[in-house]
């Protein structure tokens, strides 16, 4: 079983290929609160959409992009 | 007030969306013997690609998230740009195989402004006339000439099946910038009572006014509804995702129903729901690894997890009055 990533508040982690800094940790809901660097903006996000290093070999398109031939 | 959804862009570069276009044309355009070009060797005459009846197609994704009047301009600019090589490039296409060019094809993720369209039928208009004036030099389009924009979602059949196949290193992004304060009013009474019942009894909280307990269920409503709205996307443009993940889901849920009811003590509800986390982020990891990047992961875990709260599924001891 791979061994979890557990940040501790104050670390820098990765969200895709961006640098977080952890605010907060809500534990038993395995919730995060982070802002990005040079962000005020805090928001919450799941524990495991953390990495310790960027992955730059993954790439991702937003779903937002699609709308199933629903255009506005 | 009520905000908007705000999703974290996915992350894309130039190549990726080269490589993911030229897979797509490859998809769709395999009966008309779709050529792939690699721009190694003396480049690759401003084409990525073409067919044998003859398409030809461009790749532009931008290099960071622009505002609607900045990849407006962007967009016009490289058009503007990859016109100027199709016309100058005759003899590099010919000796390429590209036949007489009908459609030039310019492949985006999106466009949201429509003056780009209206620029790329100006453009259009600037190669039939710069062919009817230099007919030799301008051998390589044909009279029909017209230039398509395509974006992503034209794409989606092929997109899916790229995704899902594990053909690339590209996946699919629906993580949400979870930001306070949480949209109350956006989710049903019930569900929004169903969720706080449930957390309190996680939390072993038993006061409704207490801020921790109302911060986590605020958390959890924002997870049910962005939740909600990305299965509805998904089943919209990618059925096949959204039916391996539903049926995934649909087969957890049952446990997660029998894992709380069997549990007869209150004091290990906080227990039993961190393992039910646990162990479903590692299925969600194990079988949408390839489809899903690590954030979405994180993303459906949580939101499917508020489904199973807010639609009860799950049900935890609470302690007797």
């Amino acid at each position: 079983m791979k061994k979890p990533f557990l940040p501790q508040i104050g670390d820098i982690a990765y969200l895709m290929q961006k640098a977080v800094i952890i605010r907060e940790i809500l534990e038993t809901f395995q919730i995060v609160r982070v802002c990005f660097l040079n962000d005020d903006t805090d928001f919450y996000i799941d524990i495991i959409s953390l990495k310790k290093q960027p992955d730059y070999r993954i790439s991702s398109l937003s779903i937002n992009l699609f709308t199933g031939g629903q255009r506005i | 007030m009520s905000r908007v959804l705000e999703l974290l862009n996915g992350d894309m570069n130039g190549d990726a969306w080269e490589d993911l276009c030229v897979r797509c044309y490859r998809l769709r355009y395999q009966e008309q013997h779709y050529v792939a070009i690699p721009a190694i060797h003396k480049g690759d005459a401003g084409i990525e690609g073409y067919t044998k009846t003859g398409i030809v197609h461009q790749c532009y994704y931008p290099e960071r998230y622009y505002s609607d009047e900045e990849l407006y301009r962007h967009l016009r600019t490289k058009m503007t740009a990859d016109i100027k090589k199709l016309l100058d490039n005759a003899t590099r296409m010919k000796s390429l195989g590209v036949p007489s060019i009908h459609e030039w094809h310019f492949n985006i993720p999106e466009y949201r402004d429509s003056r780009i369209l209206t620029h790329a039928r100006a453009k259009q208009e600037e190669v039939l006339s710069a062919k009817a004036n230099k007919p030799i030099a301008c051998s390589h389009i044909a009279d029909d000439f017209q230039i398509v924009i395509k974006i992503a979602d034209d794409f989606a059949p092929e997109i899916g099946c790229i995704i899902r196949n594990n053909y690339s290193a590209t996946r699919l992004n629906l993580a949400v910038q979870h930001i306070s304060p949480i949209r109350w009013s956006d989710c049903e009474s019930e569900k929004v009572n169903n969720i706080r019942r449930k957390v309190k009894a996680v939390m072993n909280i038993e006061d409704d006014s207490d801020p921790g307990l109302n911060k986590i269920i605020g958390i959890y409503v924002d997870f049910y509804i962005s939740g909600v709205e990305n299965m509805a996307k998904l089943r919209i443009s990618f059925p096949e995702i959204y039916a391996d993940l539903y049926r995934l889901e649909q087969s957890y849920k049952n446990e997660v129903t029998i894992k709380t009811t069997m549990n007869t003590d209150q004091r290990l509800n906080n227990e039993v729901f961190t393992g039910i986390l646990t162990e479903f982020g590692e299925k969600l990891e194990k079988d949408f690894s390839n489809t899903f990047d690590q954030a979405s992961i994180g993303e459906l875990k949580q939101s499917l997890v508020a489904g199973w709260l807010a639609d009860c599924s799950m049900e935890f001891r609470r302690k007797l009055t």
